[in-house]
């Protein structure tokens, strides 16, 4: 673990050190690959001028808001599908059809019914994260030991009983690692939706920052902006599943 | 004993897509209260069907299962089952919410309520006679094979059914830990009023514990001997008795 960290740090130094002889060196113009000096102070202006703090804290409220509804629906069509195998039919033919469609395929279209702002960024949101999600519980739901449906009857559990205390906590391995796909698919869809969605009173997200900045040439803010968005994917992926799943299903010797 | 537990004419079979397997075929049987009894045959026989009819996990196709004269429909509180897998645990769960879990479902089922504090001691208590009171706080993957049963052996007892019914819950563990734990469910049985259907293949264990056997063939499942055990417990495996029982058997199956 920790020399995985080492290893990331020592090329990550490498990496920046090639990168910042290039800009040096003068083989290409300033404008078009800025140094690295340049992209720390854009990076520190935005973050000290509060305009990159506020991109950030509304591209995290939308994608908390969007992985929430999303959550709350997978698990409502998964347990749903468990118990009925007519909805299982209906759920699993809606996911075949929406898994494969990629998100920005339907901009256009939700632009037209819902316009551009939150609730346009909320929806691709949504079907990015909602497919997956939902594939991966029913997989978890259905691939319990056949054991614990005979220890609920036998200890004569109801559906809801059976449901908190056996069905999700035995497939919470599952439940996780389908959040870390719909993490990283809301990330990308969100930045995506950022940019063609725009803004409603300045604020945008990290995504219509990064845009922003492309409209005035502004190459140190464009990389400042993509630095932050993969210092924020690393931080999630890195540390808040990994503590999760350190409290939860490693903990339990369910995930090695 | 008057008879307690009945089995009557229970047939059961199998469709494959070739054929049809008849797993258990006129099952007649009585089983007394708070008798310790073990059903012994080689894999195959109908044995763990037979103790999944009585449990009330799957159904005859004919032939009824009564308690006290009544029928039974479905499994229930009265019957609880101890497996021999090691998932019966629930791996999210400490080994002292494991047996609170039975302490809960009881209650209730009795419509009975009890105080966080009473569901702790009473899981206490049952984790105490399966001596696992100090690994309580312990999570199941952090336990040996046979203390994870000893575990799941407290549950079970922690559901307070009248009867156990046990599919080879000693089948997984090595011998040394299988000779403690038969020692271990014969001392609980003596101790506790609870009435034993014990699933076997091993001849040894059946004369070790319990008081009838029953024995079985297999290709059709059938009864083809029913044995009394009189040997006195605590029962010695190296005695003569012990060993002539023993040879008996092996020569009817």
């Amino acid at each position: 673990m920790k020399s995985k960290y080492k290893q990331r740090f020592f090329w990550g130094m490498i990496l920046s050190l090639i990168w910042q002889l290039t800009a040096v060196s003068g083989i290409f113009s300033e404008m078009i690959f800025p140094g690295l000096d340049q992209i720390l102070i854009a990076l520190f202006e935005s973050l000290k001028d509060g305009t990159l703090i506020k991109q950030i804290g509304f591209s995290l409220s939308v994608i908390a808001q969007g992985l929430f509804l999303a959550t709350i629906t997978a698990l409502i069509l998964s347990l749903t599908a468990y118990f009925s195998s007519y909805a299982a039919g209906l759920i699993d033919t809606l996911t075949a059809l929406a898994h494969p469609l990629p998100g920005i395929a339907l901009m256009p279209l939700i632009l037209i019914w819902f316009g551009s702002g939150k609730t346009a960024i909320l929806i691709v949101i949504i079907h990015s994260v909602l497919w997956p999600l939902v594939l991966n519980l029913s997989t978890g739901f259905n691939s319990i030991p056949d054991i614990y449906t005979l220890i609920a009857k036998n200890y004569r559990l109801n559906k809801l009983e059976f449901m908190y205390k056996i069905l999700i906590p035995a497939s919470l391995p599952y439940f996780i690692s389908g959040l870390k796909i719909a993490w990283a698919r809301s990330w990308r869809a969100l930045i995506s939706a950022e940019m063609l969605f725009g803004a409603i009173n300045s604020l945008g997200g990290l995504g219509w920052y990064i845009f922003q900045k492309r409209v005035f040439f502004d190459l140190p803010g464009v990389f400042a902006g993509i630095i932050v968005i993969i210092l924020i994917g690393i931080a999630v992926e890195d540390f808040i599943f990994e503590k999760l799943e350190a409290k939860t299903v490693k903990k339990w010797g369910m995930l090695k | 004993m008057r008879s307690y537990l009945e089995l009557k004419n229970v047939n059961k079979s199998f469709e494959t897509e070739k054929e049809k397997k008849i797993a258990l075929k006129d099952i007649n049987l009585e089983i007394k209260e708070n008798e310790f009894l073990t059903i012994l045959g080689p894999s195959g026989c109908g044995k763990s069907t037979l103790l999944k009819i009585i449990a009330g996990f799957s159904k005859t196709d004919r032939g009824q299962l009564l308690k006290k004269g009544e029928e039974l429909a479905g499994a229930g509180l009265d019957r609880i089952m101890l497996f021999q897998d090691f998932e019966q645990l629930f791996s999210w769960q400490k080994v002292i919410d494991n047996v609170e879990f039975a302490v809960k479902a009881a209650a209730k089922n009795k419509n009975k309520s009890l105080s966080p504090a009473q569901i702790k001691e009473k899981a206490h208590k049952y984790l105490t006679e399966v001596k696992l009171a100090e690994y309580q706080n312990y999570y199941p993957h952090q336990l040996s094979g046979g203390m994870k049963q000893r575990a799941a052996l407290a549950r079970t007892l922690a559901a307070e059914a009248e009867i156990m019914l046990m599919d080879e819950p000693f089948g997984s563990v090595d011998s040394q830990t299988r000779q403690e734990l038969q020692q271990l469910l014969v001392q609980l049985w003596q101790e506790e009023e609870r009435t034993i259907i014990f699933v076997t293949h091993d001849i040894r264990e059946a004369v070790f514990l319990s008081q009838r056997i029953v024995l079985m063939k297999n290709e059709p499942g059938e009864v083809i001997n029913i044995i009394e055990n009189k040997l006195p417990y605590p029962r010695i495996r190296s005695s003569r008795d012990f060993n002539q029982l023993f040879e008996k058997l092996q020569s009817q199956l």
